[in-house]
């Protein structure tokens, strides 16, 4: 049996890979290193991400953070965006973060991101 | 505001015996090179602290000060300045920054700060900060309270003429 893949492009630039898992419906990989330069980046990606959950009425997106070795607050600030549309747009889909507990960065910053929306942000563990 | 900087100082030096380290750059305002700097700072750090949290927070304060001299430096330079006394259990660090900034940015810089400083509870401040800014488009702002609040390391500034400093220190955990 085939399982779909989120229709999404492989995307790598200013440091970040962001694409779909091969054979999940719902779940999309970042990895390398977030700066300045990359928060256009994630931006762009997140909205399409968030129009293709909406278009295959998804419940779930699940995003694998281990590879991702840090981000800056204005990429933050794109997942901040994000999340806070989801949150406060009729809460269409939970997402659920996977981390790598041994970055202190994720530990934080992902712990951040659940506050803000809480009944929508999920933390996942490795 | 650099009063309560100096008196941490002072505090600081007493408690830990130290082998100390102190560099100082004047560069080029580049994304390249300042990103380059702040590993290699970075490194250091993983070297002579040899704690991986301790690294990662400061990891985290070098490149959310270096975005923060490339975003609002109004001119070609920038100074970097870094400091290190490495105790047996505990060691002291400060990243300061240096640059020309616009007169709303100074303004804007020295509000956030004092703001910032004030905060009884960092996290509730840089969640409220969030919060406040999440349907904003445009600059994220979160830089100083990341570092404060995620980071863990006081933040301060201070203005002379048209050029801001950014001080972060903290004393923190050594793993040799």
């Amino acid at each position: 049996m085939t399982v779909a893949t989120m229709d999404l492009p492989m995307v790598e630039e200013e440091g970040l890979q962001l694409g779909p898992v091969l054979g999940a419906r719902d779940r999309v990989r970042f990895a390398g290193t977030g700066e300045a330069e990359g928060a256009a980046v994630l931006d762009r990606f997140l909205g399409l991400l968030h129009r293709q959950a909406l278009s295959s009425e998804l419940r779930r997106v699940t995003i694998e953070l281990e590879e991702l070795e840090f981000i800056n607050s204005s990429c933050l600030k794109a997942m901040v965006a994000w999340i806070y549309k989801v949150d406060t747009e009729g809460r269409p889909y939970k997402i659920h973060l996977r981390r790598d507990a041994s970055m202190h960065w994720q530990r934080t910053s992902l712990a951040t991101l659940q506050r803000l929306a809480p009944e929508v942000v999920v933390i996942e563990e490795t | 505001m650099s009063r309560g900087a100096g008196s941490f100082l002072g505090r600081r030096v007493s408690q830990i015996a130290a082998a100390r380290t102190a560099v100082s750059f004047s560069l080029e305002r580049s994304h390249s090179l300042a990103g380059k700097i702040a590993n290699w700072l970075i490194d250091f750090c993983q070297m002579t602290i040899g704690d991986t949290e301790t690294t990662s927070r400061l990891h985290m304060a070098a490149h959310e000060l270096v975005e923060n001299v490339l975003k609002y430096g109004t001119t070609p330079e920038l100074g970097l300045e870094f400091e290190l006394e490495r105790g047996d259990h505990e060691s002291f660090v400060r990243i300061k920054t240096r640059n020309t900034a616009a007169p709303e940015q100074l303004e804007e810089v020295t509000r956030r700060v004092s703001e910032l400083r004030a905060a009884v509870d960092p996290i509730a401040y840089y969640d409220q900060l969030i919060r406040s800014t999440a349907g904003v488009m445009g600059m994220s702002g979160l830089g100083l309270a990341r570092i404060r609040a995620e980071a863990g390391l006081d933040v301060d500034c201070s203005v002379e003429g048209q050029e801001v400093s950014i001080t972060v220190q903290a004393t923190m955990r050594s793993g040799r």
